[in-house]
């Protein structure tokens, strides 16, 4: 990301270093036969070694489903397509055992809400000399020296708090020590974290965000952040990823989708965040409903509230994920389609 | 436990506001911080202690007939002779051992096998395995108790039943029929705790780490199964002593010269009719007792094993309003 000649110089892409994760051709559909719910449809996504990718969507958008399905979480038979290449294996065609030794070790989960991770009739310190033990051989000062570091990088104070149940901590702390078993019961080359915050208050929000930040660093892990904080995004990634009805729309490094969002549906979105100091008149708020994947319709599934239609293509045919032209910036909207002539332009609908 | 030792000695600590006891100590100790649930386990106590010494507590031999026929209590007979002259009290004291024997047994055995099918049908929840083995269990259920088990219970009456190369005694019989019945509840409640504990977010993000399936199973499962199957088994133990009593009452289940209460019940039916109230009133209170002191139980370890109720215990203790669970080191 720093070194934007070298990215030029390799084509379209913003990827620079090496792969270590990459979703083909992801389609997830709950429900049955007879209820087909569409999660996601034709996902793809690289990630690469190092890097902090953040998906940002709204809720129903499928964001979880996209990262539980990087971890082979989902059921296998909701996956109606689609591969997740990681390191030499396809996740989706492992099996469970074979799946359990790379959960947890190879990839650290986080999760939205740290209370209910937790099984109430265990204490803390029988749950987490489980995980360690499950990803490493007893080590010569005891797995609970093990984690004592491990609390103690995540900020918690493990004297005495190993014997207590997840009732007695905060959810904060309890964050801490989901993070703490994601990052240091195996070696993890890659962080899922749903969104990892949304449970806290704002303070301890910022506090693990940048406990996050550093960890990432410290520890050389990718980073994949659902969340549906811009913010979040801008502070602790490279590069975003938005989606909407189950499918990604846009693909831009985080400085790009600020200041030259690309798919309407991103600009109505940066549009509809308040900033400061406030702007003259009423704030912007996204007109109708949040799409799900599981609306089945003609067109562009964002057409109904998309503000810089095009015409009758918009309404007729789904647009591909198509270069916008810069720094590898990708969105799935028709006016980046060559073979249609752009009838518009865009800069004349950017955010006031 | 021993886990919670080490983590202590690193920190003593306040004891009585940080001890967290181990699951079992603070489940028997929130059992014996409750009137009820005392009483109920004094109770239970006493009468398993009955059951297991009886014969030598029983002032004469339960079998042996006497000319004193009918006569009502005296000091003699404490609770009145039967017809045959018998002593009530000590036919009372020996059928102990089998109410109890066949009711903790039959539930026993409709635990473990109601438990394992509910629990697999629960972890195969909406595919064919589930299905089967619930409709099975629905015909079970529709079983009328007090047809299917004299059937099968009087089936054996003086006969060699076998199971395999294996003798089984009429009294066995018994309590393998009373099991049947109680095994679709016990599947019943292990495969919706099943169900429950399946979808919640602490088995996900034990699979995400890493867990395997047997874990998952073993560890995280089976210890919240098993809460609500023990508060099935507290109401389905007085249940099943009922069972014994009313199919031994009709005359299909414990055989003379054996003693149980229902069987004793049974011997005093016809003289109620005259007035001799006793050798009916004394085996009924039995039952009523023991029904009674085994849902004391029941009722408590219910409220103890909701985790809810837990949580707002250890609150309560760690604000210092009850103290519940203390470990004292």
């Amino acid at each position: 990301m720093t070194d934007s000649d070298s990215t030029a110089a390799r084509g379209p892409g913003i990827r620079t270093g090496e792969p270590l994760a990459e979703v083909t051709g992801l389609s997830v559909t709950f429900g049955n036969p007879h209820a087909p719910v569409p999660a996601l449809r034709e996902v793809s996504m690289r990630i690469d070694r190092g890097e902090a990718i953040a998906v940002v969507g709204e809720s129903g958008s499928g964001k979880t489903t996209l990262l539980r399905s990087i971890a082979a979480l989902v059921p296998r038979p909701f996956i109606r397509s689609g591969a997740v290449r990681f390191g030499n294996r396809d996740l989706l065609t492992l099996r469970e055992r074979e799946l359990a030794t790379i959960r947890g070790r190879e990839i650290g989960m986080v999760f939205q809400d740290p209370v209910n991770c937790f099984n109430p009739a265990f204490t803390i310190g029988y749950q987490l000399r489980r995980v360690f033990r499950l990803h490493r051989p007893e080590p010569a000062g005891g797995t609970d020296a093990e984690i004592g570091r491990a609390l103690d990088r995540v900020g918690v104070d493990a004297a005495g708090r190993l014997a207590r149940y997840p009732f007695e901590f905060s959810q904060g702390q309890l964050q801490r020590l989901m993070i703490a078993a994601a990052c240091f019961a195996g070696r993890p080359t890659l962080l899922l974290a749903d969104e990892p915050t949304t449970s806290l208050d704002v303070t301890t929000e910022a506090q693990i965000l940048g406990m996050l930040r550093e960890l990432r660093r410290d520890l050389g892990m990718a980073l994949v952040l659902v969340t549906h904080n811009l913010a979040l995004a801008a502070q602790l990634c490279d590069r975003v990823l938005v989606m909407y009805a189950g499918r990604i729309v846009e693909e831009a490094r985080v400085a790009d989708l600020f200041a030259r969002p690309a798919h309407p549906y991103t600009r109505q979105l940066l549009r509809s965040l308040p900033v400061l100091p406030r702007q003259p008149g009423r704030l912007y708020s996204m007109p109708g409903d949040p799409a799900s994947a599981a609306d089945a319709r003609r067109g562009c599934p964002f057409a109904p509230r998309c503000e810089a239609l095009l015409g009758a293509v918009c309404a007729d045919t789904e647009p591909g994920l198509l270069p916008t032209g810069v720094n590898g910036q990708l969105a799935a909207c028709h006016r980046y389609d060559t073979a249609q002539a752009p009838t518009e332009n865009l800069a004349g609908k950017a955010p006031a | 436990m021993s886990t919670t030792t080490v983590d202590n000695s690193a920190n003593p600590g306040p004891s009585g506001v940080q001890a967290a006891a181990s699951p079992r100590n603070r489940v028997l100790s929130a059992l014996l911080h409750r009137p009820l649930a005392l009483t109920g386990l004094c109770g239970v106590a006493l009468l398993v202690l009955i059951a297991a010494v009886g014969p030598l507590l029983a002032p004469d031999n339960p079998d042996q007939t006497s000319s004193h026929a009918t006569a009502p209590p005296s000091l003699a007979h404490w609770m009145g002779t039967d017809q045959l002259g018998r002593d009530v009290f000590s036919r009372m004291i020996v059928g102990t051992r089998i109410s109890l024997a066949v009711g903790v047994g039959s539930t026993a055995i409709a635990l473990a096998i109601g438990g394992l099918l509910g629990m697999l049908a629960g972890l195969e929840a909406g595919r064919a395995p589930d299905t089967v083995l619930m409709r099975a269990m629905d015909v079970i259920f529709a079983f009328p108790v007090l047809v299917f088990v004299p059937v099968l219970s009087g089936l054996a009456i003086g006969r060699q039943i076998h199971l395999g190369p294996v003798p089984v005694s009429q009294l066995a019989v018994l309590t393998g029929a009373i099991s049947v019945v109680f095994v679709p509840v016990f599947a019943r409640v292990a495969r919706a705790s099943t169900l429950a504990e399946s979808k919640m977010e602490y088995m996900l993000a034990a699979r995400a780490f890493g867990a395997r399936r047997q874990d998952l199973i073993l560890r995280n499962l089976l210890p919240n199964v098993a809460g609500p199957l023990m508060v099935q088994a507290a109401f389905s133990i007085p249940l099943a002593v009922i069972t014994e009593a009313a199919v031994s009452f009709l005359g299909f289940g414990v055989q003379p010269p054996q003693a149980s209460w229902g069987d004793i019940l049974n011997d005093g039916r016809n003289q109620i009719l005259l007035g001799d109230w006793w050798e009916t009133v004394f085996p009924a209170l039995a039952i009523v007792v023991t029904v009674l002191f085994f849902n004391f139980i029941g009722d408590a370890l219910r409220d103890v094993l909701d985790p809810r109720a837990r949580a707002r215990e250890m609150t309560a203790a760690a604000t210092g309003a009850v103290v519940i669970g203390d470990r004292g080191d």
